[in-house]
């Protein structure tokens, strides 16, 4: 479906079946905060970021390349992007793509909802990478490309639109009665309040859709986002965001796990819960790793139902990382693990492992047991053999001599 | 067959509502179940082997072939036996961390009591350079928020300044005050008495009283944080080492309930959602008439993550059969909404918001949102070019109303943490949230009560009472060598120069002692060695500033 004012979408199927919609916003660079080319007095500590564009327009790809597995057949793609210099001297791609301003997402969005608008069957992802701040609890506020922008603007938020009115208006069933009943929301963006905005708790952002209130809304949408409320996302310089390389590693394969559907085709999915759990799982893991837990996740407007959602299936069984940790550690001079799928695959024997011992192998139900020499067997006596079950994202396990 | 409830036996009660996944002999996910209910789940899989794996309240994962029969029947015996064996061997392990915990606590204030504030604020800024920017620095990773120089109110940043400027800074005081809103100084004669101390040294603050009360924690440097106890709920504080602000956890003393808000603030939604999906409005109907807050908190936890019909269910049930109260009142509203029935859902929480705060801060987020919500839907009404719109009937309520109550409930919506249960905000009167950090004589000056909570590790799980504790892994002399050295430390030694350069040898040992034991000990906080480490390096650094000179 065409829109006047659309901008060129990335991506565009010829197909006008019903299917998935997707709206990708990745702001880098911000002309007029800190560390911009016209930067204002009072830029409330924002600042320049180098990991937002990259990582949309690596989404924007992954989704374009993996059209045959997603559950919803991919339509559109449209990207708008505020690059860093340093990421468009890696990928001058970037340039070309529209930037993330007011203007552009107001247009993109409409056309964005429009598009999904066809038919209640349709799906859509929004994603936003860049700055956000929050006013209260279950608020982000989304700072585009030409936030702080002088030029008479109403409030500090003028150039801001908040992800309640996207998500509300993405709900105007009245307008909209064939609009999408399943649409994935990923707000990657800080949650953290900024104490001058304090004084503006009620101070409104740009509106991109009318709110409708009315009728039940029986979506399916539920929202990751990449911070609790009051907490801070974060990218690699040059890189991607944190976020978003864990969501491209799960929609490759890191969250899915064997899964009945309710035709009785098994297979390897990613669903709403299966993601959920897996990020979960890659932020502890992250923070447990570092000496201040700096990361979370914050999954919102769940239902039972929307868990169950399949986003995408996989054509063969994942590669899961498994990293054996020996105890006591002097043990993994003499220990042999054995790490068997029955039926399935010859059994793996690791003599004299590295402590950890680290491995990919495919996802499935492992016995595991360990043991030692027999002169040994006295001061380490055998592990019995335990079940495992070997899911991604990872597989971290501690075999326990005495 | 036996029930799994008798073969458990009392471990049984430790571990009925945990996650259990069924998966056939493809590892196919077939369904999802508790210990409780996974007897009824037979009768909807054939029969054949199948694959049982059940996540245990302390974290561990266990995974059991478990045969159906013919019949309908479960065989429990091995995957029971595995569970009791793996919920003792945990037993074990949580008397070894907390025997760590407490030479690592004791062995950091003995430490840190050595070295005179005068000394300790001068290392200070080596200290503060400790921060999440550097940390980030070193990792190649930018935030993409604010910067935290800048005026940002990261919750990490606030949560980890690593250490007070004088040793004493870090003592906590209390105030209690009744029901929300209602300024009362914390009177040991108060009749609401409900302050114990835990025998793990934690402090729980239980509240047996069929009201609210707002517990207060203050310490200097830090905005006062207002949390609010339900009836028949409690708080325990407790604080990790290296870090100024408390840990505080949140309990209702309902297993089921108490499990279920765990799950879903550690992000296991699927386990969650298999467990509340368990839950029918009977079981909260039951659990109300014992304890009325925890049946409303799993209301909130079922209107999200279980059966709709169940939650509207229970739901109606609540209202009709307890007493009129604000979270109630929220929950009645947010069905409303969800059912579509806008105006009733926009009164409901027009009402409520004018009752003060609601106990649970999903009540307070589940209010905000809407009024936010229905401020907006209002604007997009007024301007509607559809004249027969059935917004229309939106003509009750003014936005003036909405924005109002808005107004009124977002400052302290602002400053809670919607990770805890329980509504909580800053700000020194309960009436008026705001972040004024608190000095010592303003602290003197609310007459508050000291509060005596040792640093510890502490753990994001709920801890269980475990059978059967026996064992310890850190030997015998290690544990004398330690107490050794800690034992000769002057505890709040708060001397002269002279003072600290006798002590400081002395201090470093047990220091150097507890580091190389630290790095065979399983299980002890990621903070720990970084806090030994900053107390060390304040310590030398204040020795060769100060000692060498003498």
């Amino acid at each position: 479906m065409s829109h006047d004012m659309d901008i060129s979408p990335f991506f565009r199927s010829n197909s006008e079946s019903h299917g998935l919609h997707a709206l990708l916003i990745g702001v880098s660079h911000y002309p007029f905060a800190d560390g911009g080319e016209e930067p204002v007095a009072e830029t409330f500590g924002i600042g320049q970021l180098s990991a937002p564009a990259r990582t949309v327009i690596d989404l924007a790809e992954l989704l374009r390349d993996s059209m045959t597995n997603l559950a919803f057949p991919l339509r559109t793609i449209r990207v708008l992007a505020s690059p860093s210099q340093e990421e468009i001297k890696k990928n001058i791609s970037l340039a070309t793509l529209p930037p993330a301003t007011l203007e552009n997402v107001q247009s993109a969005a409409k056309a964005w909802q429009a598009d999904a608008a066809t038919s209640r069957n349709n799906a859509t992802l929004f994603y936003f990478a860049g700055h956000g701040i929050q006013r209260s609890r279950g608020d982000s506020v989304l700072l585009l490309e030409d936030f702080l922008k002088p030029k008479g603007a109403a409030t500090d938020l003028a150039y801001t639109v908040n992800v309640n009115n996207i998500y509300n208006g993405m709900a105007n069933f009245r307008t909209f009665p064939k609009l999408a009943n399943t649409q994935f929301y990923f707000i990657d963006a800080c949650r953290s309040d900024i104490l001058n905005l304090r004084d503006f708790e009620t101070q409104e952002t740009a509106p991109i859709f009318k709110v409708e209130a009315g009728g039940i809304d029986d979506r399916i949408a539920p929202v990751f986002f990449a911070s609790a409320a009051g907490r801070e996302t974060y990218g690699v310089k040059g890189g991607l965001t944190l976020f978003g390389e864990d969501l491209i590693a799960c929609l490759k394969g890191s969250a899915s796990d064997k899964l009945i559907r309710a035709n009785g085709q098994k297979g390897w999915f990613v669903t709403i819960g299966t993601l959920a759990d897996a990020m979960s799982k890659m932020v502890n893991a992250f923070n447990a790793r570092m000496p201040i837990p700096i990361r979370s996740l914050n999954v919102d407007k769940f239902t039972a139902t929307a868990l169950e959602q399949i986003i995408c299936e996989l054509k063969a069984p994942p590669k899961v990382r498994c990293t054996l940790n020996l105890k006591p550690p002097e043990v993994s001079q003499f220990a042999s693990i054995r790490f068997d799928r029955p039926g399935v695959a010859s059994p793996m024997l690791i003599c004299n492992p590295s402590n950890p011992h680290s491995c990919v192998v495919d996802a499935g139900i492992y016995a595991i047991d360990a043991f030692v020499p027999s002169t040994l067997k006295s001061l380490y006596p055998d592990l019995s053999e335990e079940l495992v079950n070997v899911k991604p994202p990872f597989f971290d396990y501690a075999l326990r001599f005495a | 067959m036996a029930e799994i409830r008798q073969i458990l036996g009392n471990v049984f009660e430790m571990v009925k509502s945990a996650p259990v996944e069924i998966r056939d002999a493809e590892s196919t996910l077939v369904n999802r179940s508790t210990i409780a209910t996974i007897g009824n789940i037979a009768k909807s899989l054939e029969e054949g082997q199948y694959i049982a794996s059940v996540l245990l309240p302390m974290g561990t994962q266990i995974v059991q072939p478990i045969t159906i029969n013919s019949d309908g029947k479960i065989d429990f015996k091995n995957f029971s036996e595995h569970i009791i064996k793996t919920v003792k061997e945990a037993g074990k392990n949580r008397v070894v961390a907390s025997l760590n915990n407490h030479i690592v606590a004791s062995t950091i204030r003995s430490a840190v009591s050595a070295i005179p504030p005068n000394i300790y604020r001068a290392a200070s800024p080596v200290l503060q350079n400790h921060t999440v920017a550097d940390l980030l620095e070193s990792l190649g990773i930018e935030s993409q928020g604010p910067n935290t120089l800048d005026g940002s109110m990261s919750r990490v940043a606030s949560t980890i300044k690593p250490f007070p400027t004088t040793p004493l800074d870090d003592a906590i005081y209390i105030r209690l005050f009744k029901d929300t809103f209602k300024y009362e100084e914390f009177d040991s004669f108060d009749p609401l008495k409900p302050l114990a101390t835990s025998k793990s040294g934690r402090v729980s603050i239980e509240n047996c009283n069929s009201f609210a009360i707002i517990l207060q924690l203050l310490q200097t440097h830090e905005p006062a944080l207002n949390l609010i106890i339900p009836p028949q709920s409690a708080v325990v504080v407790s604080r990790r080492i290296g870090t100024i602000r408390p840990c505080v956890a949140m309990i209702f003393g309902v297993p089921l309930v108490d499990e279920l808000v765990e799950l879903r603030t550690s992000g296991s939604l699927s386990e969650a959602v298999s467990v509340a999906q368990t839950l029918r409005s009977t079981d909260i109907i039951d659990i109300a008439k014992s304890n009325k807050t925890a049946a409303i908190a799993a209301a909130f936890i079922l209107l999200r993550t279980g059966s709709f019909n169940e939650a509207r269910e229970t739901i109606h049930q609540l209202a009709a059969t307890l007493p009129a109260g604000m979270d109630l009142s929220i929950l009645t509203a947010e069905l409303s909404a969800r059912e579509g029935h806008h105006i009733e859902a926009a009164r409901g929480f027009l009402e409520a918001s004018s009752q003060g705060l609601p106990m649970f801060s999903t009540a307070l987020g589940y209010l905000i949102d809407r009024l936010r919500f229905y401020c907006s839907s209002k604007d997009s009404e007024q301007s509607s070019t559809t004249p027969s719109d059935s917004n229309r009937t939106w003509l009750p309520f003014s936005v003036v109303d909405f924005t109002n109550k808005l107004k009124a409930a977002q400052p302290f919506a602002l400053r809670c943490d919607f990770s805890m249960p329980f509504t909580n905000y800053t700000g020194l009167s309960p009436a008026k949230a705001d972040d004024t950090e608190m000095d010592s004589a303003t602290i003197v000056a609310t007459g508050a009560a000291r509060l005596n909570v040792p640093s510890m590790r502490t753990s994001s799980k709920k801890e269980i009472e475990m059978p059967e504790i026996t064992e310890a892994q850190i030997t015998e002399a290690q544990i004398q060598e330690l107490t050794k050295l800690i034992q000769n430390l002057p505890i709040e030694a708060m001397g002269p120069k002279q003072e600290f350069c006798r002590i400081w040898p002395e201090a470093t040992k047990a220091l150097s002692a507890l580091q190389k034991i630290l790095a065979f000990v399983p299980g002890v906080s990621v903070f720990a060695g970084p806090a030994l480490a900053i107390v060390a390096a304040a310590g030398d650094a204040a020795s060769s500033a100060v000692c060498k000179k003498q």
